[in-house]
This record gives C-alpha cells, sequence and structure tokens, in this order.
C-alpha cells in the first residue's frame, strides 16, 4: 500500500458524509473533515490525501488524474459527461432535480415560449426537447430561485432537497426531471494500476448497498 | 476568433515539436520499428487523406473533413487499420484464396481526431500499429500483446498494464438487454446505471448490483468465476439464467488467453466486460495503460469480419495501434 490514494469530494456537506460513510466502513481512519479550513488533508493510518474542491470541479480532478477517485452528485455526472468510471451509489446526498414555478406560472406546459433558468442546461434542454416545450434558456451559476422573482424567468430548473427553499420563495415543485445522490467515480488510469485496492474499498461500499437492498426487499 | 492570433499560434491540439521532442519521438519510432521488423512485420503507407466513408467504423467518426476543388469529401485519417485492409485486399484482388498466406504488416503515421473535449487534447497523435492478417485470433493476439508489451517495456519509461476482454460478451449483453445507453454505460462503467437495467427486467435490487458490479469490476479469474457461479446457483428468472449462462461460454476464450500471456509473465488482466466505440472488433480486444495518462494508449483485438467486408476473401484479421506521442509530452 504504498501509494497514497487520492480522493477527491465536493466542499459542505457531501463532503462530510463521504468521511462519515468512509469511516464506518473502515475505508479512512479519519472520523471528520479537517476543521482549520485546509483544503488538502492526509489521513496516514490508511494512506489517504482528501482534497476538498468544488462541487463541479471534482469530476474535471479526477478525469484529468489529479485524484484516483472523487464523491460526485448524479446530476453533475449526467451534465458534464466527464470521461470517469463510475462504479457505486452511495447511499447520501439524496435530492431531487425539479422544474419549480411562481404560482401565476401553474400552466407553465402550455405556455408558448417558456423562459427556464437553470445551472443544469444540458440536463434541461434535453428534458424539455423530449417534452416537445420550447424554451429559452437561462443560464445561472446559483441563487436560481431569484430568477423568476426579478422577472429573468417564467420557471426554474434546480436541484430540491427539502423544499424549503423553494417555499421561502414561494415557489412550487412540479415535474421531477431525475433523482440524484451521490456517485464514486474513478479515474480510469487509477483503477487499471491500484485496482486490487480501489476493487477492495469498492467491495465495502457494494455490500452497504447489498445490505441496504436486503432490508428493503 | 483574432487573425493575428490565428497567423502566430498552432491549432488547439495540434503541436509543433521542437527539436528535443522531435528527438524523442524520432527515438521511438526507430525502437518501435526495429521490434516489428524483427517480428517478420513489413511496413506499409496509406494516404493521409481518404473517402470519410473509409472511417465510419467509429460510432461517433471523429474525423476532420476537407472538400476538394471539385467538391467532394474526403477526411484525414482517424484510424489507419481500416486503410491497411482495405489496401491489402485491393493488391490481392483476382488472387485464389488458397494462395494468401499470413501476412504481418505495420504502420508509423499520424492520425488526427476532431476530439470535442472541453480541455485540451491532442488531435494529431503519432501512432505505430500491427496488422497480423490470415491468423487465428488466439495464436494473433497472443504474438500481438507479446509485441505490443516488448514495444512498450521500450519506449515507455512509466509502468504500463494492459487489460484483455471479448467483445461479444458485450455482444450478449447488449442482445439481451437491448437498451441505446448501453455502450455509455459499459464504456463508462456505470454500475449503478446497468444495475437499473438489470432491474428493468425484472431482477431484484441485490442481484441487479451484484450482476452488474461483477461484469464492470472483476476480480482474480477464480474469484469471479466462484461470484458467477453463485449467481448462477440463485438465478431469478429464465432471462437471467440464460444470460449468466451465455456470458460463462463466452468468458471462457478470454479467460484461456488471460492464462496462456499470464504464463509468459506478462503485465494483463482480464475484464469480462469492455466496449470501444469501434464496431469492426469481433471477438478478443485489449487496451494498454500507462500510469499518469488517463486513457488507453494501446488499443487492439481481433476483426475478422473485416477482410470479408471489403472482398468474397474470408481471412481472420487482428492488430492493435499504439499512440507514441502521449508519451513524449
Amino acid at each position: 500500500m504504498d501509494h497514497t490514494l487520492k480522493i477527491a469530494l465536493p466542499k459542505g456537506r457531501m463532503s462530510e458524509e463521504s468521511i462519515e460513510f468512509f469511516y464506518n466502513q473502515n475505508i479512512s481512519s479519519l472520523k471528520n473533515v479537517s476543521e482549520n479550513r485546509q483544503l488538502i488533508f492526509n489521513d496516514e493510518v490508511k494512506k489517504i490525501q482528501y482534497l476538498l474542491i468544488r462541487s463541479k470541479d471534482v469530476g474535471t480532478y479526477v478525469e484529468q488524474g489529479a485524484a484516483d477517485i472523487g464523491v460526485i452528485g448524479y446530476d453533475l455526472l449526467l451534465e458534464n459527461s466527464f470521461d470517469v468510471f463510475v462504479p457505486a451509489s452511495l447511499p447520501f446526498g439524496n435530492c431531487r432535480l425539479s422544474v419549480a414555478h411562481p404560482e401565476k406560472f401553474n400552466n407553465w406546459k402550455k405556455m408558448k415560449k417558456l423562459r427556464v433558468a437553470t445551472k443544469y442546461p444540458k440536463i434541461t434542454s434535453k428534458y424539455f426537447f423530449e417534452k416537445g416545450i420550447n424554451i429559452q434558456m437561462i443560464n445561472l451559476y446559483g441563487s436560481i430561485e431569484l430568477a423568476p422573482l426579478t422577472d429573468i424567468s417564467d420557471v426554474i430548473v434546480d436541484l430540491v432537497s427539502t423544499g424549503q427553499t423553494l417555499k421561502a420563495h414561494n415557489l412550487y415543485e412540479s415535474d421531477v426531471i431525475l433523482e440524484s445522490n451521490a456517485q464514486i467515480i474513478l479515474n480510469s488510469s487509477s483503477y487499471v494500476f491500484h485496482k486490487k485496492r480501489i476493487t477492495n474499498i469498492l467491495n465495502k461500499i457494494l455490500n452497504v448497498s447489498l445490505s441496504t437492498n436486503a432490508k428493503n426487499n | 476568433m483574432h487573425k493575428q492570433f490565428r497567423r502566430r499560434r498552432m491549432p488547439y491540439g495540434f503541436s509543433f515539436l521542437d527539436t528535443a521532442a522531435s528527438g524523442r519521438l524520432q527515438n521511438k519510432i526507430r525502437t518501435t520499428q526495429e521490434i516489428l521488423i524483427k517480428d517478420g512485420y513489413e511496413r506499409v503507407m496509406p494516404p493521409m487523406l481518404d473517402f470519410p466513408e473509409t472511417f465510419e467504423v467509429f460510432e461517433n467518426f471523429e474525423y476532420f473533413k476537407v472538400r476538394d476543388h471539385l467538391g467532394e469529401d474526403l477526411s484525414l485519417r482517424n484510424d489507419v487499420t481500416v486503410q491497411v485492409i482495405k489496401g491489402y485486399i485491393n493488391e490481392f484482388e483476382n488472387i485464389d484464396i488458397k494462395n494468401i498466406k499470413e501476412k504481418k504488416l505495420y504502420y508509423m503515421a499520424p492520425v488526427f481526431r476532431d476530439i470535442q473535449k472541453n480541455y485540451p487534447a491532442l488531435r494529431e497523435v503519432y501512432q505505430a500499429g500491427a496488422e497480423y492478417i490470415g491468423c487465428e485470433s488466439k495464436k494473433a493476439i497472443t504474438n500481438l500483446i507479446q509485441l505490443a508489451s516488448n514495444i512498450l517495456k521500450k519506449v515507455c519509461d512509466l509502468r504500463y498494464e494492459i487489460i484483455i476482454g471479448d467483445i461479444r460478451i458485450y455482444r450478449v449483453l447488449s442482445k439481451y438487454l437491448e437498451n441505446q445507453d448501453l455502450p455509455k454505460i459499459i464504456k463508462d462503467k456505470n454500475a449503478p446505471a446497468l444495475a437499473t437495467l438489470f432491474k428493468e427486467k425484472g431482477l431484484s435490487d441485490k442481484t441487479s448490483n451484484k450482476t452488474s458490479f461483477f461484469l464492470l469490476y472483476a476480480e482474480e479469474k477464480n474469484e469471479w468465476l466462484k461470484n458467477w457461479e453463485e449467481l448462477e446457483k440463485n438465478y431469478e428468472n429464465e432471462w437471467h439464467k440464460n444470460i449468466l449462462k451465455e456470458i460463462k461460454n463466452i468468458s471462457k476464450f478470454s479467460l484461456e488467453l488471460n492464462d496462456i500471456l499470464k504464463e509468459k509473465k506478462l503485465p494483463v488482466y482480464w475484464e469480462p466486460l469492455l466496449f470501444r466505440k469501434v464496431h469492426y472488433y469481433t471477438g478478443f480486444f485489449f487496451e494498454g495503460y500507462t500510469e499518469k495518462i488517463s486513457s488507453p494508449i494501446l488499443r487492439g483485438g481481433s476483426y475478422d469480419s473485416l477482410v470479408s467486408e471489403y472482398s468474397n476473401i474470408n481471412l481472420p484479421a487482428s492488430g492493435f495501434s499504439l499512440d507514441i506521442s502521449p508519451l513524449i509530452h
């Protein structure tokens, strides 16, 4: 186990959940994310280096080989088409990508020219194209809920977890485009050269999902 | 784009090799050539431009199109194998098939790919390739992997590994699952997505996850066979029983090849499910990775129906291409 495995995690709640999950499965010996705001921290026992980066960049870090493994939301994976392997889903980070609208646009499906604000242009255009609805896409990078309030758009397509943010901005969730959760991604070359170690980690993750399946069945 | 910029710079994905880089490339080419010639391969030089139809063996063609002064579409080659086979067959028109013996051909040439990516990638790649025509695939692939390994040992300063598989396993899966997203799912080794396709065929979550994972992330041969037999014992419906049986039957060929190559102490490992977006592969398939380079630099396999596509001659063929350009950067 000479090689220090580099794992890219998205900053925020998903990194905390990832570390906790890896600790519980005996993949990592660290219980928590570094508290001193360091973006790189090491698990000396298990020879893992964690990189805390922006969620959108996790795919690029893994694709380019700067990290061997990454944790990323299914939504971002689908939106960006990274050239990476996707071996497993993780039992956290559950949310959904949905269409939300203000009350006055209840009938958005019948509108002739619909303005849609989103940070997921690829998934959004595919979804509306398949529905046969013409849209004008408004690409935004954050605070999507503001778009209908400031009349930039009629509806939005955004991630919804509890629905509290939508409610706070008087928006109503209608169609769910996709269900998302956290996924493990791998750099293909890292998988080839550290196959045994990575497969060992993947087997631990598979066992968790199998035991979850057994409980659900 | 600004005219001044275009006049002064190279297009994205193309490099001007300085004297040092040119020297490194030349050394690697010379070494590769020496090994190929020693093994009985003879050089061929296909043209740089050809009809676009030649290269439509790729799913996403990724070729540069140009047009001549009469308005005829031509394309910069993005694959040399088809050109070599096509050229070789043209040589053999009107010749009795009984007189055709094994032929070993090699090429050294740049290929051009209009890769649509959002980060810089090489669009001109210098390749070395070997084509072994007229030899049955197991013998040919053993020879080719040994040859590729000898070349990599000499021209690559980094560790390398060769993965072997059989495209027929993918074809079985494709027949049973009938899903248009399957090529991408397999290319991405997307186990959760593959498990979803199994669930759609009525398998339980647990069995779907297991089947998908064992196909995409195989362990050592014996461990894999043990896991697969366990799945076979606990099959969930007739559909499941049949697909498991068919995959196991076909996997025997590549597992046997794996044993032969392991005996030769080659750095290979076996994967049941490999797929790349080239249509002409018919059986064994392999790819080679080096450390620090994310995509495979070596790709090869057998294409036993390619010769007959260009003639009424039925000859097996196998080969590989090795990207040399990434090794000098």
